[in-house]
């Protein structure tokens, strides 16, 4: 699992240089069809599910991350009233 | 252990992904357009003598068969013997025999470096260098419209499957040729060759100009926009290709807007009709110091001078070559390269 996700963004970043490239070459030469093609259309299909794939991932993450930072801010908070209730 | 999480400095990543990206590219390259696919013929044959007076009527062109019939000499005049048997008048079927009865030899083989005349051809060729451009007409008048022909590299039908032109050509017997429109490079378009449909186009919606020759002789062009090519399978279509764009608007006159993005300086072939049994091949050398290509409002120009009534481009570039007796006519960009199919004129 953690290889893939190291893997996902890599994917994505080749998929779309490749679709850069498709998308230049078709303009120049429109009639090889680089695009409108069978090929092509899976690779597109395959780079949303990456993208959507990768978007839950870190959307994911990034909840885990704050979920943590909430569950640190009451410790330290909860630590700080223990600490002064002690004090006192 | 400590070392192994440490992450990789970002120029292995950035060198890893080009990498990635260069093999990715590649591998895409060898499915899209080296390794051949089969594909299924549709298998529709379109009958001969099926021509309907009224074939342009589905497609909204002009039928100027019609006006062209009226012009073909009568029956009062001295056909060539071998043509004695052929009808006088015009021929849904496609036969021109008395038509152009002084074109043609008395039935021996008269050959030269540049021209050919038989019972059934005369062709000639005709090279030009002007304006620092190079190109070549194969002009050519045929007895029968089955000696105009076209080829599939390894007479197989499907993408991906290249052969030399030369090759091709010689398979078919064919005296002169050119290459086609390179359909094995695309999945979509139509393909119909030697009256038998193999691809209809599916549901996708046509992009690019098409080019009718029909069994009668006649050759039309006509935009993607409501073709129907059953309604042209029944109106005797013996030839469609699917690449474009074309080069004269129906009145015949050259064109300044196409439908095709590579309209710069390229070497170049075309199609060329002047009326039933009468066509002509053009290609331009381009790339070149000797020869700098055209830019298709110019080979609309050098279409419409040459006195062409349709004309219609071919694949160019690399692709751009010419045949006559087995030997390249012209010089190739870059050496040429394979092609998918070819158009050759051969004995019927």
């Amino acid at each position: 699992m953690k290889t893939l996700r190291k893997l996902l963004p890599h994917a994505a970043i080749i998929l779309s240089m490749m679709y850069f490239v498709f998308f230049f070459i078709d303009r120049v030469n429109s009639a090889m069809s680089f695009i409108d093609n069978d090929i092509t259309k899976a690779l597109l299909f395959l780079l949303g599910v990456i993208a959507i794939v990768e978007s839950v991932l870190l959307i994911r993450g990034d909840r885990a991350e704050e979920r943590k930072r909430q569950l640190l801010r009451a410790r330290r908070a909860r630590q700080a009233r223990e600490g002064e209730a002690r004090k006192r | 252990m400590q070392l192994s999480r440490r992450p990789l400095p970002v120029w292995v990543l950035v060198v890893a992904d080009v990498l990635a990206f260069a093999v990715a590219l590649n591998v895409f390259a060898l499915f899209h357009h080296v390794l051949p696919w089969k594909e299924v013929s549709v298998g529709i044959r379109s009958e001969r003598g099926a021509v309907s007076s009224t074939a342009d009527a589905s497609a909204g062109g002009a039928d100027p068969y019609a006006q062209e019939a009226q012009a073909l000499p009568d029956a009062s005049a001295e056909p060539a013997p071998e043509a004695a048997q052929a009808p006088a008048e015009p021929d849904p079927e496609g036969h021109f025999a008395s038509k152009f009865a002084d074109k043609f030899s008395a039935g021996a083989v008269e050959q030269t470096d540049s021209s050919y005349r038989s019972a059934n051809i005369n062709l000639t060729i005709t090279p030009y260098d002007e304006n620092g451009v190079r190109f070549f007409v194969e002009e050519f008048y045929l007895s029968d419209i089955s000696s105009f022909q076209t080829g599939f590299a390894h007479d197989n039908f499907g993408r991906g499957n290249y052969e030399s032109i030369p090759i091709t050509l010689g398979r078919m017997n064919a005296i002169a040729g050119i290459n086609g429109d390179y359909y094995g490079g695309r999945s979509d378009g139509i393909v119909l060759r030697n009256g038998t449909l193999y691809r209809d186009g599916g549901k996708k919606k046509l992009k690019r100009d098409l080019c009718v020759l029909y069994w009668d002789g006649r050759l039309e062009t006509y935009s993607p926009e409501g073709f129907d090519v059953q309604a042209e399978v029944e109106n005797g279509a013996y030839q469609i290709w699917n690449f474009g764009p074309m080069l004269l608007d129906e009145g015949g006159h050259a064109m300044t807007e196409f439908n095709s993005d590579v309209v710069r300086r390229n070497p170049r072939t075309a199609l060329g009709y002047f009326e039933p049994g009468h066509y002509c091949f053009v290609v331009v050398d381009g790339r070149s110091d000797v020869s700098k290509g055209l830019t298709l409002q110019n080979l609309s120009k050098l279409m419409e001078i040459l006195g062409c009534v349709r004309a219609y481009n071919m694949d160019g570039g690399k692709t751009s070559e010419m045949f006559y007796n087995g030997e390249l006519v012209n010089v190739p960009a870059d050496g040429g390269r394979m092609s998918t199919d070819v158009i050759g004129i051969a004995e019927p």
